[in-house]
This record gives structure tokens, sequence and C-alpha cells, in this order.
């Protein structure tokens, strides 16, 4: 089944300045959308919001239904913020039974983490806790996902390996992606917007990317 | 969510700052004990102050984690009204236990 989230009116400001102001987001069951834009535009303000976390003006709709506080629903949307965010002191073991995952699928993506079933998150290297992470959110019942920054601390090749599991997942549910890893969005996602001045901008062509001056392509 | 899984969640968030709370409740059970239950009053409300400032404490360092417990289903809300509550309900009952004992 195809599911629909949609953002909009949303209105934030800090101090008077107002970071959002125009902002059109869809993200869809099937698609990943990318979320471009330089420090400071408010991407992950924008997620936040979105995820309920952050109060202000807004409408956020699933299949067109309001939802102000998407994170009381972790069957609706779940959200890898920027930072790890997993409590020190739980084994990848009790991770994966407080999300109801499956071990061994993850070590047939990631054979590394064979021999790493009870080990502490907090044993394991930044790029080793960002790939758990990210799997679980991914992985995880609902029927969207955004991650915030998913390729900070990852290697190359763990970029890849990523990159073919959201391709793969994205038949499940519907993902949102913010990175400064341009190109490796560009490469997976469906949609691409790009936040400049408070507003979204839906791109349709790389030149536009340039010309709203976050990159040279 | 199956409530098992909800209450060890639960449990998990508030391990992260059981230790400094039970030492500060024995610390005062200890001091009520020794002033013959006279000044109970003060040390309920120091109590209360204490778990004010760990309150403070988590939410500025260890507020990454409440994404964890929100990603499961379990909001900041639900996490320190159940810790709290049973936090000072283990004070009231150590203290009924004392003064019977007493």
């Amino acid at each position: 089944m195809t599911h629909k989230l949609e953002a909009d009116s949303i209105q934030l400001e800090f101090s008077g300045k107002r970071v959002l102001s125009d902002i059109y987001l869809k993200c869809e069951t099937g698609k990943i959308t990318g979320l471009l834009g330089r420090n400071g535009q408010g991407k992950s303000c924008l997620m936040k919001i979105i995820y309920g976390s952050l109060n202000c003006q807004k409408s956020v709709r699933f299949d067109n239904s309001i939802q102000f506080e998407a994170f009381k629903y972790p069957n609706l949307l779940l959200y890898l913020p920027q930072f790890n965010f997993i409590p020190t002191g739980l084994t990848l073991k009790r991770i994966f039974s407080d999300f109801e995952l499956d071990y061994s699928s993850f070590e047939k993506i990631f054979p590394e983490f064979t021999t790493r079933y009870k080990s502490l998150i907090n044993n394991l290297s930044g790029g080793e806790s960002r790939l758990v992470e990210i799997y679980v959110i991914v992985k995880s019942k609902s029927q969207f996902a955004m991650l915030d920054e998913p390729f900070t601390h990852l290697n190359p090749i763990q970029i890849e390996k990523v990159k073919s599991f959201l391709l793969e997942e994205k038949s499940n549910k519907g993902l949102l992606i913010t990175d400064h890893m341009f190109r490796h969005v560009l490469d997976i996602c469906d949609n691409l917007y790009l936040l400049a001045d408070g507003k979204t901008h839906l791109v349709k062509s790389y030149e536009e990317i340039e010309t709203l001056g976050y990159a040279k392509i | 969510m199956r409530k098992y899984k909800k209450i060890m969640l639960i449990w998990t968030f508030y391990k992260s700052f059981i230790i400094p709370s039970m030492a500060i409740t024995i610390c005062c059970i200890d001091l009520i004990w020794e002033a013959n239950f006279r000044i109970i009053g003060i040390l309920f409300w120091f109590k209360i102050a204490t778990l004010g400032l760990i309150f403070c404490f988590v939410n500025s360092y260890k507020s990454k984690q409440y994404y964890y417990y929100q990603n499961l289903g379990i909001s900041k809300v639900m996490l320190w009204v159940t810790t709290l509550v049973f936090d000072v309900f283990v004070f009231i009952l150590l203290v009924i236990l004392a003064y019977k004992f007493k």
C-alpha cells in the first residue's frame, strides 16, 4: 500500500529571525526524497518539526490526516537524528530485540557484525554504531523514515552498502534523507528538494543545485 | 507495544540515574532515622529538589537518548512521569518502613 507524507504551512522563527516560511515537502512509499541545504538553513529543524519534537505553526499530514506529534506513533514515522542516539550500555542483542528485528538479516548485509551480537553499542566504532542505527530505523515497521546525515562516520564501502540497502527498502516505506555528501543523495533519491532562504525548491535538474547556491556540480 | 517491553525500556532509562537517586534516598532515610523523624518534611523536599537537579542533568547530558525511546513509542513525558513517581514512591515506602522498625 502506498502512503503519503506532506508538510507545509510551516513557520519557524528563532529570536525574530525567520528560518522556515515557505515549505512544501512530499514523501511517498517507494520513493527516496532528498533534502539538501547549506548549514543553518533549517534541514534538521524541518525534520524535527515533521517528527513533532520541535513545536511551531505547521501542517504535517500522513495520508491527508493531520498529525502534530508523529513521534508518538512509531508505526507512522521513525527518525534518525544526526547524532548517535542509542543509549550506551545496550548490547546489539537488546537493541534488535527492542526494535523486533532479526539479527541474521543484518549480518547478511553487514558480515563484519557476525561476532558482535553481544557487543555493547559503545564498544563499536563510530561507523559501526551509525550502521546499526541506520539499519534499525530503516528496517523497523513504519510507513516513513527520516534520516538526518546517515552517511556521516561511514567509510566508502559502508556508504555503498547503505545506499543499496536504502534502495532495497524504499519499496516498503517512504524515505526522507538529508546529508552534505550530496552526490550520494543524488545517486539514490527520486525527488530532491533544496532548502534555501527558508523555502523548499523542488529540484528538477542538477544545474538548479548550482543556481540555488548549494554546490558546484 | 507489549507491556513487558515498555517496562524494560522505562527501566533502562531509570538505570541512567538510579545510582545517585538511590544514594540520596538512603542518605535521607539515614538522617531521618538519626533525627528521630523530626526532619521528615525538610528531607522530603530536599529529595524532590535533588530529583529536579537530576532531571536537569539528564536533559542536558543525555537528551540525545530520548530519540531511542521515542522511536520505540515511549514519549519523554511517559519516561519522566513513571520514573519520578516510582522514585518518590520508593522514598516514601522506605520512610514508612524505617518508622515501623524504629
